[in-house]
């Protein structure tokens, strides 16, 4: 019994190790990080620009609002995980300035700005009213600004 | 000694709507008034378009082939300005005066140009922005963001060769520019204006080409 409990802990704790590693060696291979969040923000800012053709123009559907307000907070809420050292400019297409990482602190202040903006966006989005969708909308867009003047190419 | 007009009324209008311009699209660059921006853009483009069709049917004065000369015409210019006093008045561009020509409309050209294919990400897209794949659009945007800097440097340039040429010369380059005349010897021969009209057709023609591109592009 007692060896058969240690023989399942030990391999639970060498799966978790191993996907950790796995996840974590993933993580760390730097042009594969920088693609995935360049892809990422871009599908935010073209969430962004979707919403913004439905407060402007009425083009699509509140549905299509709220769906696109999701992808913007999940990216918002995968953000922190995208920015290990040595994906700075001068790395493969990365325009990430290399104060991220001296400014750590202010970066992940401006991201919880994103989030938090991100998912008030969610909130508003399913309340369906154009006016506050788009007031919400200019929150969202004014916290990217915000990070991309500091810490953007 | 006498007074002639050296520059027609288009070609100064283009230099100082392109001033304005120029200064217009960097101040609402740099204070986010992208709608603005991007007029002073377009305008740009319709300047420098009507640039360069005017220096192939403009006045003599405004037409490439007359200013715009070999090295040896630079090495000579150079020449005159070793020499001390007073520069003799010479009727258009000079030799150096047609190098920034050149290198200040590809300059303005690439700036505005690139801007066409740019976007911040976020809110603000250059009309021809999906037009393009991601890489080219990223590679605009960086143009359009550092090409400004030796525009900038160019235009500095421009601004103080002026001055040297006032201070150190002589030369008065701005009045010509603003009135058109300037005092030229009784034996140079005033250079051919051409017609307010084909003025009118070459903006009427620049500014339809880039509404156009910018609307259909």
């Amino acid at each position: 019994m007692k060896h058969r409990f240690g023989a399942l802990a030990a391999g639970i704790i060498a799966a978790a190790s191993l996907t950790g590693f796995v996840v974590t060696a993933q993580a760390q291979d730097p042009l594969a990080v920088i693609d995935a969040r360049k892809a990422e923000l871009k599908k935010a800012g073209g969430a962004l620009k979707a919403i913004g053709g439905f407060v402007k123009d009425g083009t699509g559907t509140v549905a299509d609002v709220q769906a696109a307000a999701a992808t913007i907070d999940g990216v918002a809420k995968a953000f922190p995980g995208w920015w290990p050292a040595g994906t700075a400019v001068g790395v493969a297409k990365s325009e990430a300035k290399p104060e991220i990482w001296t400014k750590m602190d202010d970066f992940k202040a401006k991201t919880v700005a994103f989030q938090t903006e991100a998912a008030a966006l969610v909130t508003v989005a399913a309340g369906g009213d154009k006016a506050a969708i788009g007031a919400q909308l200019g929150k969202v867009g004014g916290t990217c600004k915000a990070c991309h003047e500091a810490y953007r190419e | 000694m006498r007074k002639i007009l050296v520059w027609d009324l288009p070609t100064r209008l283009f230099h100082w709507l392109l001033v304005i311009c120029i200064a217009g699209a960097w101040f609402t660059g740099e204070n986010d008034a992208y709608d603005w921006h991007m007029r002073f853009g377009y305008a740009v483009l319709a300047l420098v378009l009507f640039r360069v069709i005017w220096g192939l049917v403009g006045s003599q004065t405004a037409r490439f082939a007359q200013f715009v000369r070999g090295p040896a015409a630079i090495r000579h210019h150079l020449a005159e300005l070793r020499l001390p006093g007073r520069l003799a008045p010479h009727v258009g561009h000079n030799a150096l005066g047609a190098l920034a020509v050149l290198g200040l409309l590809l300059l303005v050209a690439v700036q505005a140009g690139s801007g066409l294919f740019t976007s911040d990400g976020i809110f603000v897209d250059g009309p021809l922005v999906d037009r393009v794949s991601g890489s080219v659009a990223s590679l605009a945007r960086t143009i359009h963001l550092k090409s400004f800097d030796f525009l900038l440097a160019l235009i500095g340039l421009h601004i103080v060769a002026i001055l040297a040429y006032a201070i150190f010369k002589r030369l008065d380059l701005v009045r010509p520019m603003l009135t058109g005349r300037a005092t030229v010897p009784g034996n140079i021969p005033a250079p051919r204006i051409v017609s307010l009209v084909r003025a009118i057709l070459v903006a009427a023609l620049s500014a339809s080409a880039v509404w156009a591109l910018v609307s259909y592009g």
